[in-house]
C-alpha cells in the first residue's frame, strides 16, 4: 500500500495533526491488537528501533514483526518554535522524531494533498484576506486536490453536538490561515493538541476533532483492506476533471467529537442522506443548488457494494450532476469501521458551489487592498508629530503618494522575495478560478449539444 | 603402474554412473594394503552394489538407507546379502561390525561380487529401458474428405461484402490452424528432446562398460598380485584339488562299506576285529598321507586325517557314522612336523574310544544277559543259552 | 496435457483468480455419488483439470500448485489472495510467483500503460516464462482483469501486449470485468474504452462480464440479499469454469478432441475483426436449492438458445416476443445474429439431449459456412453440483449493446476533455484517446451487420 508523509503546517496545522495521529493511534490500536507492525500501520507510521543512536527504521518485511516504537510519517513545520515544542512536551511526543521538525519548507510533493482551514468572515486578523488569497494561487497551481473547510461550518456541527454534552464551548472563534510564502500573522487561542481527558477539553479541539477525523476517513482505505479499496490518488484522479478545479467539498456521517462516540448509531441509509444535508458539511456552502461535477463515497465498516448503489439511486434524483458526468460517482468500501461505530459515510464531492466562498474571499481581499492610503498616513502623520512633539492640529502638512496606497502591503514587500505583483498575480488567479467554476454552472440547466460520434464509413 | 590406476578410475566411473557413490581409486589402492581409512567407503560400496543386486536400482531410498542404518546393521546387512550370493569368506564374515577394519578383505569381497553377481551386465540391462514417461499422443484417424467439403463453404450465394467477410474468416482459420500445429510442433520437439537426454545419458553409461569391459584384465591381473602366488601354482592348487576330491571318493566309498559291515556283523563283531580294522584304516592313511607328501614337498598343502568317529548309537540300535570332511585347505604355511604329532593323536583318541566302546560293550553284555535270564525265569519251560562270545 | 497459464492483474483480477482456482478445485472434489460417473472417468477427469490447471506432482504430497502470475501495485489483495488459497488447505499459490509495487495506479489507465506497465514488464515477463516452463505445452494464456481500474486495465492491456510479443503464437483469451454503469470509478469509461482497444489488437478473444447482469443473477436467480463483490466473483469463476473445465468436443462426426483453449479460439474467433464473447450459463442456483431442482434438458435448452436469441443474460426475464425473423431489405434482422457458438453439455443423459435448435443456419450470419457455426461438447461427468448443466459461449451481436452505451458516454467526457489531464500528465496523448475510440466504433460497426 501507498506510503503517505503528512506535512503538518503552521499552528493550526499542527494541532489538527496532533489530533489526525492521536485518533489515528487509537484506531490503529483497536485493530491491531497485537501490536504487529503490519501494512495498514506503515503506510502512515515507520517502526523505529530507537535503540541506536540514530534511530533505524525497521521496514515491514514479512509483516510479523512487533512494533517497537511507532513514529508518524509526518513533516511538522512551523516558523515558530512554540506550537511545536509544546507539541514534544506532550504525550505525543514520542510519536514524533526529532528529526522530522522542520523549519523550512522546501515543497516538492507528488501529490499534494491539502486540508486548509478557510477564515471565516468575521475576523480579528486584519490581514487575513491576504494571507488566504496569496496562498490560494499557490494552491490552485501546485497542489493537486485541496479540501477547504471552514471554521464557522465547525463551529456550528460542534454545536449541534454540543447539545448533549456540557463542557462544549460556544463562541470562540478560531481562526487560522495556511502559511505559505508569507510569516504567519494569524493568533491562535491557546492550548496544546495531545492526549487530552473530557475535562480538559478546549472548545477548538472538538473541532479539530473532526477535521481529523475527516482525515481518518479519508485514508482508511489506504489503510485498511476492503473490497473496493480507495487511496489519494484514485481520489484526486476521479475528483479532478480539470487541474485547477481542485477544490472538494466534504462532508461526514456520523459527526464526531472527542468524547461522542457514544451517539447512537444510525441506519445505513440515514446515514447517506445525512450526509448530503448542509449540516454536515464542512464548509459554509450549497452544493444541492449548484453543479456536480464528481461526487466519492468513503464507505467503511460493514457495508456492500449493492447498500451503496441502492443510496446512489435514491440521491441520484436531487442532485444535479454535469452532462458529461452523469454517473460520476465514485466509490471507496473498507471493510474496518472506525472507533466506536459500526460504519461511516465520507462524502467529497467536486462541486461548483465554492465558487461562492471563493468569491467572497476574493472580496474581502479587495475591500482591503483598495482602502486608499489616508489611514496609513494618518498614522505615519501621528509618529512624526508625536516625535517632534507637536500637535496634530496644528500641521497643515500634505503628502502626494504616487497611485493608490495599499494597506499594510509593506509588512509583506518588506520580506525577501515578495513583490506586490505578487498580489495582482494572485487576484487574478483566484478570479480565473471563480470564473471557471461559474463557467461550468451556467451549463447545469442548458448542457451545450453533444458532440457527434465519429463515424465509419462502411 | 598408471594403467592400473586408469583402469580403477574407470571402474569407478561405471559406478559412479551407475548410481553409486563417489570413489577414488586410490581407495583401492589403500584398501589392498588394508588400509583403514578406506574401509568407510568400501563398506558403503558393498551395501549400494548389495541393495542394487536385490532391488535392480540405487536410489535416494538407498542413499537414506545408509544414512539411517547404524553401522553395525549396515554389516550386518552387507555380510548377509553377501553370504546369500554365496561369498563364505571366514576373514571377510569374521570382520568387525563397528566398520573399523578389514579394507583388504573388502576389497577382496567387492571382487568376487563385481564377478559372480554379474554387475556389468546388471548395469546394462538397465540402460536399455525404454522412456517411461507416458507420452501422449494425438491421433488423427483417417478422416473421410467429404467431411472437410462441408465445414468450410458457405451455405448459400453471398454478396461481395459477405464474401469478402467469408474469406476473412478462412483465413482466420487458416491461420489458427498454423498457430495450433506450431504448439504441438513445439511439444514434440520438447518430448523429443526429453527423449534424446534420456537416449544421451544412457549411451554415456554403455560406453563406459564398453571401455570396461576391454580394460578388465589389468584390474583382475592387479587383484591378483594381492597373494603372490607363483604362476603355476593355479595348475598345481587344481589337481591338488582333484586328487583330493578321488581320495574322498575313495574314502566315501569305504566308509559306506565299513557301514554296511558293522551294520550286519554289529552283533557279531569282537574288539580285537575292531582293532584289527582300525589298524588297517591307519595303516591305509598313513600310506596315502607319506603319497601325498612325497608328491608335493614344496606345497604348503596340509590336511588333516579323516576324522572318524563313531556317535553311540541309542538303544534301538540305529547308527551313524558321520565323516566330516578335511577342514578347508588354506594357504598359509604350516611346518611339516605338525603331520606326524596328528597322526599319534589321533591314534590316541582312538584308542580311548575303543576302550571305551569296549567297556560298553561289556556293560551291555551282561545287561542283555541279566534280562535274558530274567525272561527265561519268568516263562516256563525257556532256558537261555549264551551267546559264545561271552 | 494442454497447460493453461492464468495472469491475474490488479485488485479484480486477482479476486478473480482466487475464486477461479478455488471454484475448479470445488468441482474436482465433489462427492463421488454426484459426479455420476464411474470413479474411474472421475479420476480422468480430475487429473485432466490437475494438469491444465495446476502444477501436481503425483508422487509427493505437496498441494498442487495454481499455474498463476499475479500482478498489482499494491500489495495488500496479493497477500490476500493467497492467504485464502492457503486457508482451504486444498491448493496453492506458487511461491514468488508474485510481482507487485507500493505505489497504487489510481484508477489511471495511464498510469498503468504507460508508467507502471514498462517498469514492471521485465519482471513479470520472467514470472510467465518461469510458468510456462513447467508445462509441457502451453495450451494458452487466461488473462483476469476488469476495464475500470486503473492496474487491472492499464497494466493489464500493457502485460498482454508483452504476453503477445514474447508468444507469438499462443492463444490469449482476456476475462474483462464491465463495471457497473453507475458508481464504482468515475473515470471507467475512459479507462475502459482505452483497455478495450488495445485489447483489440493483442488478445485473440475478450470475454466479457458485466457487474450489473452478473448483479441480476445474484439478485434474482440465487436469492441473495446483500450482494458483495464476493458474489458477484463467483458467478464469473463459475460462468468460466463451465467452458474451461474438460469436455470433449465433438468436431467431426465420430471425432472427438478435448475443449483445449486453442480449440475453443480455433473455432470462436478465426475472424480478426470480431473477438468479444459473451458467456451464457444455465442453470443458476444459490447451493440450497441445488439438491431440490431437477431440469430436463428440453427445458435447459429452450431456455439458453432464446437468451441467445434476444441477447438475455440470464433465464429470467426473457423476451420470448423476439423471435427468430427474416431479414430485412437492409440485411438486418430483430433478433440477435451469431458468427459462432459453442455449446457444451454436462451431466446426466447428455447424449440424449437434442441440440438441434442451435443449429438453425438463421441465427447466424449468412456468410458463416455451415460447419463452422455451432461446436457442441458433451461431458457426462457432472459440473459442480448440477445435475444437468448448460453453457453457451457465444460471438453475437448482442455484445454490443454496453459497448456502444459506454463509448456515448465515454465520448461525451471527452469532448469536454474532462479528466483528460489527468491522462495526458502520464504521457498519453490526445490523440491516443482517439485511436481507441475510432477502434472501438469500428467494432461496433462490424458487429451491427452482423
Amino acid at each position: 500500500m501507498t506510503q503517505s508523509v503528512v506535512v503538518q503546517v503552521g499552528q493550526c496545522g499542527n494541532q489538527i495533526g496532533c489530533r489526525f495521529w492521536d485518533l489515528a493511534l487509537r484506531e490503529h490500536a483497536t485493530v491491531n491488537k497485537s501490536g504487529i507492525y503490519d501494512e495498514p500501520l506503515s503506510s502512515f507510521f515507520r517502526n523505529v528501533d530507537s535503540r541506536y543512536d540514530d534511530p533505524a527504521d525497521i521496514p515491514v518485511g514479512s509483516g510479523k514483526g512487533k512494533v517497537r516504537s511507532l513514529k508518524a510519517r509526518a513533516v511538522l513545520v512551523d516558523m515558530e518554535e512554540g506550537v511545536v515544542s509544546d507539541i514534544m512536551k506532550g504525550p505525543l511526543k514520542d510519536v514524533f522524531d526529532f528529526r522530522q521538525l522542520i523549519t523550512d519548507v522546501s515543497g516538492s510533493g507528488n501529490n499534494w494533498f491539502v486540508t486548509a482551514v478557510y477564515p471565516s468572515a468575521e475576523d480579528d486578523v486584519i490581514t487575513s484576506p491576504y494571507n488566504s488569497v496569496l496562498a490560494m494561487r499557490e494552491l490552485t497551481e501546485k497542489a493537486d486536490c485541496v479540501l477547504p473547510i471552514e471554521n464557522q461550518a465547525l463551529v456550528d456541527i460542534v454545536n449541534k453536538i454540543g447539545q448533549a454534552v456540557p463542557s462544549a464551548r460556544t463562541g470562540k472563534r478560531v481562526y487560522s490561515s495556511v502559511g505559505g510564502n508569507v510569516k504567519t500573522g494569524s493568533e491562535i487561542t491557546a492550548g496544546d493538541g495531545g492526549l487530552t481527558k473530557p475535562s480538559d477539553e478546549k472548545p477548538f479541539d472538538s473541532m479539530n476533532n473532526i477535521v481529523a477525523n475527516l482525515l481518518l476517513n479519508m485514508t482508511s482505505s489506504a489503510r485498511f483492506e476492503g473490497s473496493l479499496n480507495v487511496d489519494l490518488n484514485e481520489i484526486t484522479m476521479n475528483l479532478v476533471p480539470f487541474p485547477k478545479l481542485h477544490y472538494l467539498v466534504s462532508s461526514q456521517s456520523p459527526l464526531y467529537s472527542l468524547t461522542d462516540v457514544n451517539l447512537p448509531p444510525r441506519r445505513l441509509d440515514q446515514m447517506f442522506s445525512d450526509s448530503f444535508s448542509k449540516d454536515h458539511q464542512l464548509i459554509k456552502a450549497d452544493p444541492k443548488h449548484s453543479l456536480y461535477l464528481a461526487c466519492a463515497l468513503m464507505v467503511r465498516g460493514n457495508v456492500e457494494i449493492s447498500d451503496v448503489r441502492r443510496n446512489i439511486e435514491k440521491l441520484k434524483p436531487n442532485l444535479k450532476f454535469i452532462h458529461w458526468n452523469q454517473e460520476g460517482w465514485k466509490t471507496g468500501l473498507c471493510s474496518v469501521p472506525p472507533v466506536g461505530q459500526p460504519y461511516s459515510l465520507l462524502t467529497l464531492a467536486n462541486n461548483t458551489c465554492v465558487h461562492n466562498t471563493f468569491t467572497d474571499l476574493k472580496d474581502r481581499f479587495v475591500k482591503l487592498y483598495k482602502r486608499k492610503a489616508s489611514t496609513c498616513i494618518t498614522r505615519e502623520t501621528d509618529k512624526v508629530l508625536s516625535l517632534y512633539k507637536l500637535p496634530r492640529r496644528d500641521l497643515k502638512l500634505t503628502f502626494t503618494i504616487p497611485g493608490p496606497a495599499q494597506a499594510h502591503i509593506h509588512h509583506y514587500t518588506d520580506i525577501d522575495g515578495m513583490e506586490v505583483s505578487n498580489f495582482t498575480e494572485s487576484l487574478e488567479s483566484l478570479n480565473s478560478l471563480i470564473q471557471e467554476y461559474s463557467d461550468l454552472e451556467k451549463q447545469m440547466n442548458n448542457p451545450p449539444p453533444a458532440e457527434p460520434r465519429l463515424q465509419v464509413l462502411s | 603402474m598408471a594403467q592400473v590406476k586408469e583402469t580403477i578410475e574407470l571402474l569407478t566411473k561405471v559406478l559412479n554412473r551407475n548410481g553409486t557413490s563417489k570413489i577414488k581409486a586410490e581407495i583401492f589402492r589403500l584398501a589392498k594394503f588394508n588400509d583403514e581409512d578406506a574401509t568407510e567407503s568400501f563398506w558403503k560400496l558393498l551395501f549400494e552394489l548389495l541393495y542394487f543386486c536385490k532391488y535392480g536400482v540405487i536410489d535416494e531410498v538407498t542413499i537414506k538407507a545408509y544414512s539411517e542404518l547404524s553401522r553395525e546393521e549396515l554389516a550386518v546387512y552387507v555380510k548377509r546379502e553377501m553370504q546369500a550370493l554365496g561369498f563364505t569368506s571366514y576373514a571377510f564374515s569374521s570382520l568387525p561390525n563397528d566398520m573399523s577394519q578389514g579394507s583388504r578383505e573388502l576389497l577382496l569381497a567387492f571382487a568376487w561380487l563385481l564377478c559372480k553377481g554379474s554387475l556389468i551386465d546388471k548395469f546394462m540391462d538397465k540402460c536399455a529401458s525404454p522412456v517411461e514417461e507416458d507420452l501422449s499422443v494425438y491421433q488423427l484417424n483417417n478422416l473421410d474428405d467429404s467431411n472437410f467439403n462441408n465445414h468450410l463453404t458457405a451455405n448459400k450465394p453471398l454478396n461481395p461484402a459477405q464474401k469478402v467477410q467469408h474469406l476473412q474468416y478462412l483465413n482466420g482459420k487458416l491461420r489458427s490452424s498454423l498457430r495450433r500445429l506450431y504448439a504441438l510442433q513445439q511439444q514434440k520437439n520438447k518430448l523429443q528432446h526429453k527423449i534424446l537426454k534420456l537416449l544421451e545419458k544412457d549411451n554415456d553409461r554403455l560406453q563406459c562398460m564398453l571401455t570396461w569391459k576391454k580394460q578388465e584384465d589389468v584390474f583382475w591381473k592387479w587383484m591378483m598380485t594381492f597373494y603372490n602366488i607363483p604362476p603355476d601354482s593355479i595348475r598345481l592348487m587344481n589337481s591338488a584339488r582333484k586328487q583330493l576330491e578321488e581320495a574322498i571318493m575313495k574314502y566315501e566309498s569305504v566308509i559306506v562299506q565299513l557301514e554296511e559291515i558293522w551294520e550286519s556283523q554289529r552283533d557279531g563283531i569282537s574288539t580285537q576285529e575292531l582293532d584289527y580294522l582300525l589298524a588297517s584304516i591307519n595303516m591305509e592313511i598313513s600310506l596315502q598321507q607319506a603319497n601325498l607328501a612325497l608328491d608335493d614337498t614344496e606345497t604348503m598343502l596340509n590336511h588333516r586325517d579323516p576324522h572318524l568317529s563313531y556317535i553311540k548309537a541309542n538303544k534301538q540300535g540305529k547308527k551313524l557314522t558321520n565323516l566330516t570332511e578335511p577342514s578347508r585347505y588354506s594357504f598359509e604355511s604350516k611346518e611339516q612336523n605338525d603331520y606326524g604329532v596328528d597322526v599319534r593323536t589321533e591314534i590316541s583318541q582312538l584308542e580311548i574310544q575303543l576302550q571305551r566302546l569296549e567297556n560298553e560293550l561289556f556293560k551291555k553284555q551282561s545287561n542283555y544277559k541279566t534280562e535274558l535270564d530274567n525272561m527265561a525265569s519268568n516263562i516256563p519251560d525257556v532256558i537261555c543259552i549264551q551267546p559264545m562270545s561271552c | 496435457m494442454m497447460s493453461v497459464i492464468t495472469i491475474q492483474v490488479g485488485q479484480c483480477g486477482n479476486q478473480i483468480g482466487g475464486q477461479l482456482f478455488q471454484t475448479l478445485i470445488d468441482d474436482v472434489n465433489i462427492k463421488q455419488s454426484q459426479t455420476l460417473v464411474s470413479p474411474f472417468k472421475n479420476e480422468e477427469y480430475k487429473e485432466e483439470v490437475l494438469n491444465r490447471f495446476f502444477t501436481y506432482d503425483t508422487t509427493s504430497s505437496e498441494l498442487p500448485k495454481a499455474r498463476a502470475v499475479m500482478v498489482d501495485m499494491e500489495p495488500k489483495v496479493i497477500a490476500q489472495t493467497c492467504a485464502n488459497a492457503q486457508k482451504s488447505g486444498k491448493w496453492l499459490y506458487p511461491e514468488k510467483q508474485q510481482f507487485c509495487q507500493q505505489k497504487g495506479s489510481g484508477n489511471n489507465w495511464a498510469h498503468g500503460y504507460c508508467v507502471h506497465g514498462p517498469v514492471a514488464q521485465e519482471n513479470v515477463m520472467e514470472l510467465v516464462q518461469r510458468e510456462a516452463e513447467k508445462c509441457d505445452n502451453v495450451s494458452g494464456f487466461l488473462s483476469l482483469l476488469s476495464l475500470a481500474g486503473g492496474t487491472g486495465s492499464g497494466v493489464g492491456a500493457f502485460i498482454s501486449k508483452c504476453v503477445r510479443d514474447e508468444f507469438p503464437h499462443a492463444f490469449i483469451l482476456n476475462q474483462v470485468v464491465w463495471p457497473y454503469h453507475t458508481g464504482e470509478v468515475i473515470v471507467q469509461n475512459y479507462n475502459a474504452v482505452l483497455t478495450l482497444s488495445h485489447l483489440y489488437r493483442t488478445a485473440d478473444a475478450l470475454v466479457v462480464m458485466e457487474n450489473d447482469s452478473l448483479h441480476k443473477i445474484c439478485s434474482q436467480l440465487m436469492n441473495i440479499k446483500k450482494i458483495s463483490f464476493k458474489d458477484i466473483n463467483k458467478v464469473i469463476c463459475h460462468q468460466l469454469a463451465s467452458f474451461l473445465q474438460p469436455a470433449p468436443l465433438e468436431k467431426f462426426p465420430d471425432f472427438t478432441i478435448q475443449n483445449t483453449l486453442g480449440e475453443i479460439m480455433d473455432h470462436m474467433v478465426s475472424h480478426p475483426d470480431y473477438k468479444l464473447l459473451t458467456v451464457k450459463n444455465i442453470p443458476h442456483m444459490s447451493e440450497k436449492s441445488i439438491e431440490f431442482s431437477t431440469f430436463q434438458w428440453h427445458g435447459l435448452l429452450k431456455h439458453l438458445r432464446q437468451m441467445l436469441i434476444a441477447g438475455a443474460s440470464m433465464e429470467e426475464g426473457i423476451d420470448w416476443q423476439i423471435q427468430v425473423g427474416t431479414e430485412t431489405p437492409r440485411g438486418s434482422t430483430s433478433h440477435y445474429r451469431s458468427l459462432a457458438n459453442l455449446l457444451i453439455l454436462r451431466g446426466k443423459e447428455v447424449n440424449t439431449a437434442d441440440t438441434s435448435a442451435f443449429t438453425d443456419p438463421n441465427i447466424y450470419t449468412p456468410w458463416m459456412p455451415t460447419g463452422g457455426t455451432l461446436l457442441q461438447g458433451r461431458q457426462p461427468r457432472s459440473f459442480y453440483q448440477y445435475e444437468k448443466s448448460a453453457v453457451l459461449l457465444s460471438n453475437s451481436r448482442s455484445t454490443i449493446g454496453p459497448l456502444n452505451t459506454m463509448i456515448g458516454k465515454a465520448w461525451n467526457m471527452f469532448s469536454s476533455r474532462a479528466y483528460v489531464h489527468q491522462y495526458t500528465k502520464h504521457g498519453l496523448a490526445e490523440e491516443d484517446f482517439v485511436d481507441s475510440f475510432v477502434t472501438l466504433e469500428q467494432v461496433i460497426s462490424n458487429y451491427s451487420k452482423l
